[in-house]
C-alpha cells in the first residue's frame, strides 16, 4: 500500500510546467523530494493537498483520491509559508482545531510546545520563523495523522532547530503505519533520514528511488582529460572543470578501472543539474 | 552493543550496521536467542533510513547471524562453531593479503613473512 | 464548522475592537439625535467577513485551508455566519437604543429594516470578493456602500412619513429579499469558491 501515489501529474502554471510527476511512497518510509527554488516541489504538494487542481494525471494518498474531510483527518501539514491567523496565540489554535480535527490531541500539542519551547502566550505574528515551524509541526502532530507533508519544513531554520525536528520525525516514524514526503533543497540533514529520494528539477524527475541504491550506484572521483576521455559518455553525471583535474560524478559500475568516492546527495544533484547540463 | 556509523568512510552504511551487529553475534555479546533491537528503533537511534536498517537485518538474516519471528522481531541466531570458524578465515585472508601487498610494495621477499609466523607463534 | 467560526471569531475580536467602539458612538448618536442616521452602519459591520477574508488571504491561511478536514463551503458558510451574527447584533443593540427611545413597534421595523438591507450588501459583496480576491474588490465595495446609501436614503425619504418610522408594509418585502439573496448569493460563493486555485 502506498501512502502518496502520483500518476503522470501534470500542471501549467504560467510559464511553469509541472511534467508528467509519478511518484511512489511505500507506507511506513520516508520520501524527500529534493529541488532548487522554483523546481516545482510546491506545486506538486499543493496538488496532493487540492489547493491546486491537476491538469492531467491521478493522485492517490492513503489510497483515497476523493481529497475528502476523513482523507484530510489523517494528513498533517507543515507548508513553507507561515499560514496561521496572525492573532492567535497557543490556546486560540489548540482551541480552534479542537473543532476542526476529528481526534485532536490538545495535551499532545501543549506537550510539544513545552519540548519545542514555543512561547505559547505570544499571537503568531510575534513568533519567530523557527517557533512559527515548530508550531506548525506540532499542530501537523497532534491530530493522530498518518501521513506527514512537509513543504521546505526545516530550511531557513538554524541547525539546533532542525536537529531538534528531525528527533520529532524519526519519532513519528517509530509506528511503520506513518509515512512523511518532505520536500527540501538542502539535503543535508536529509540524506540519512529518507528512505526514498527524488530530484524535482524544472518541473520534472530527474532521478528517483531508493536513497541507499542512488547514493551507491555513483560515485565521485577527480581525474585527468584523459582519464575523463576513457570513461563512458553515458556513464557520466555531470563534470566541473578545472585547470589542474576535472571532478566527475559517474556511474559506479563504468569506471574502468579508476576508483572514486562516495557521493552525498547533494554532490550528486548538483552535479545532475549545474554540471550535467553543460556537458551535454 | 556500540554500533558506530561513520558517514564519511567509504563503506555503506548498512554494511557497518551489518558488520556491528554480526561482530556482537559472534563474539557472544549478544547472547544466542537474545532480542535485538527492533529495525525502526535502531534506525531513530542511529539516525539512519528506515531502508538502511532493514537492509542490514535482511542480510544478516541471510547469513544467518539473526532469525526474524514476524510480529515478534529478530534474535540472535545459535552460535554455529563451523560459521564463526569460516568467519575467521575470512578475515584472516584479508588480513595476509594486506600483509603481502605491503611487502610487495616495498619488495620484501615472502620467506621473510613466514619467519615472522614463526616468530611470533614462538612468543 | 465549529472550529472556523472561533477563528473568524478571533479575528474579529482580536482585529476589529476599534469597530465596537465606533458601533457605540453611533449607537448614542442615534440615542440622542437621530435613529434614521445609523440605519447604514449594520451595512458597514456587514463588510467584516470581507475584511476577514482579506485578512486569510495575507496570512496564507486561505491557501492551509485546503489541507485541513474542512470543505471550501464550510469556508464559505462560516464567513456568511459570522457577517449575519455581526449584523444581527449590531442592529439589535441598534433596536434597543431605539425602543427606549420611540417606541417597540417603531423599533422593530427598523430593525428588520437594518437587517435585511446589510444582508443584501453582504449577499452582493461575498461573491465579488470571492471572486476578485479582496484588493480588487476594494473598489467595487465602495461603489456599492455608496450606491447603498444613495438608495437606502432615498428609500427613506420616500416611504417613511415625516417622524422617520418605516411603514410595516415595506419590512416583510425587503426581509423576504434579503433571504432569497442570501441563499441565491451563498450558492453562487459556494461555486466560485470551489473552482478557485491557491
Amino acid at each position: 500500500m502506498y501512502a502518496v501515489k502520483t500518476d503522470k501529474l501534470c500542471k501549467r502554471r504560467g510559464e511553469f510546467l509541472l511534467d508528467g510527476i509519478s511518484l511512489e511512497l511505500p507506507k511506513g518510509y520516508i520520501l524527500g523530494l529534493v529541488g532548487e527554488n522554483g523546481a516545482g516541489k510546491s506545486t506538486f504538494i499543493s496538488l496532493l493537498l487540492g489547493m491546486l487542481r491537476p491538469d492531467a494525471g491521478s493522485i492517490s494518498i492513503l489510497g483515497s483520491s476523493d481529497n475528502s474531510v476523513a482523507l484530510k483527518n489523517d494528513i498533517g501539514v507543515v507548508l513553507s509559508e507561515p499560514f496561521m491567523p496572525q492573532c492567535m496565540n497557543a490556546s486560540m489554535i489548540d482551541k480552534m482545531y479542537t473543532g476542526i480535527y476529528k481526534n485532536w490531541q490538545s495535551d499532545t500539542f501543549f506537550r510539544y510546545i513545552k519540548q519545542f519551547n514555543v512561547p505559547d502566550n505570544k499571537v503568531f505574528s510575534a513568533l519567530s520563523r523557527g517557533n512559527k515551524m515548530k508550531l506548525a509541526i506540532a499542530s501537523a502532530l497532534s491530530h493522530d495523522a498518518k501521513l506527514l507533508i512537509l513543504d521546505e519544513a526545516t530550511s531557513g531554520l538554524d541547525p539546533i532547530v532542525r536537529d531538534d525536528i528531525l528527533d520529532v520525525l524519526y519519532d513519528f516514524t517509530s509506528d511503520d503505519e506513518h509515512s512523511i514526503l518532505i520536500s527540501s533543497h538542502i539535503t543535508g540533514d536529509l540524506e540519512r533520514l529518507c528512505d526514498y529520494i527524488a530530484f524535482i528539477h524544472k518541473g520534472r524527475i530527474i532521478l528517483s528511488g531508493e536513497k541507499d541504491e542512488i547514493c551507491e550506484s555513483y560515485v565521485k572521483l577527480s581525474c585527468s582529460n584523459a582519464e575523463l576521455k576513457s570513461l563512458d559518455k553515458d556513464a557520466l553525471i555531470g563534470v566541473r572543470r578545472g585547470e589542474y583535474s576535472d571532478e566527475v560524478i559517474a556511474k559506479r559500475n563504468a569506471l574502468c578501472g579508476l576508483t572514486g568516492a562516495p557521493v552525498s546527495l547533494e554532490e550528486l544533484f548538483l552535479y545532475m543539474v549545474k554540471y550535467g547540463e553543460e556537458e551535454k | 552493543m556500540v554500533i558506530k556509523i561513520n558517514n564519511r568512510s567509504g563503506e555503506p552504511i548498512y554494511q557497518q550496521l551489518y558488520n556491528a551487529i554480526r561482530d556482537a553475534v559472534i563474539s557472544g555479546e549478544i547472547k544466542e536467542n537474545e532480542p535485538l533491537p527492533s529495525i525502526r528503533a535502531i534506525a531513530k537511534d542511529l539516525r539512519i533510513s528506515v531502508i538502511t536498517s532493514k537492509r542490514a537485518y535482511d542480510d544478516l538474516e541471510r547469513d544467518g547471524y539473526i532469525y526474524t519471528i514476524a510480529g515478534k522481531g529478530s534474535f540472535a541466531a545459535v552460535r554455529d562453531a563451523g560459521l564463526i570458524r569460516e568467519e575467521n578465515l575470512k578475515k584472516i585472508e584479508a588480513h595476509i593479503k594486506e600483509a603481502i601487498r605491503l611487502a610487495d610494495e616495498t619488495g620484501i621477499e615472502y620467506f621473510v613473512l613466514h619467519e615472522i609466523m614463526r616468530i611470533l607463534e614462538e612468543n | 464548522m465549529k472550529g472556523l467560526l472561533l477563528k473568524e471569531w478571533y479575528l474579529l475580536t482580536r482585529n476589529f475592537k476599534s469597530m465596537f467602539i465606533v458601533i457605540f458612538i453611533f449607537a448614542a448618536f442615534g440615542f440622542f439625535y437621530d435613529m434614521a442616521v445609523i440605519t447604514i452602519v449594520p451595512v458597514l459591520i456587514a463588510s467584516v467577513p470581507v475584511s476577514t477574508t482579506a485578512l486569510d488571504e495575507r496570512s496564507g491561511w486561505s491557501c492551509y485551508a485546503d489541507a485541513l478536514p474542512v470543505t471550501r463551503k464550510n469556508i464559505v458558510d462560516s464567513k456568511y455566519i459570522s457577517g449575519l451574527v455581526c449584523i444581527f447584533c449590531t442592529a439589535l443593540l441598534f433596536a434597543c437604543v431605539n425602543a427606549v427611545r420611540n417606541g417597540i413597534s417603531a423599533s422593530l421595523e427598523l430593525f428588520i429594516f437594518q437587517i435585511s438591507g446589510a444582508a443584501i450588501y453582504l449577499s452582493l459583496m461575498m461573491p465579488v470578493v470571492l471572486h476578485f480576491g479582496t484588493e480588487k474588490a476594494r473598489y467595487i465595495n465602495m461603489a456599492v456602500i455608496a450606491a447603498f446609501a444613495m438608495l437606502v436614503t432615498a428609500l427613506m425619504l420616500a416611504i417613511s412619513d415625516t417622524s422617520g418610522d418605516i411603514p410595516f408594509r415595506f419590512t416583510a418585502p425587503a426581509l423576504l429579499a434579503a433571504l432569497i439573496m442570501l441563499i441565491l448569493s451563498e450558492f453562487i460563493s459556494v461555486l466560485i469558491y470551489m473552482r478557485k486555485e491557491f
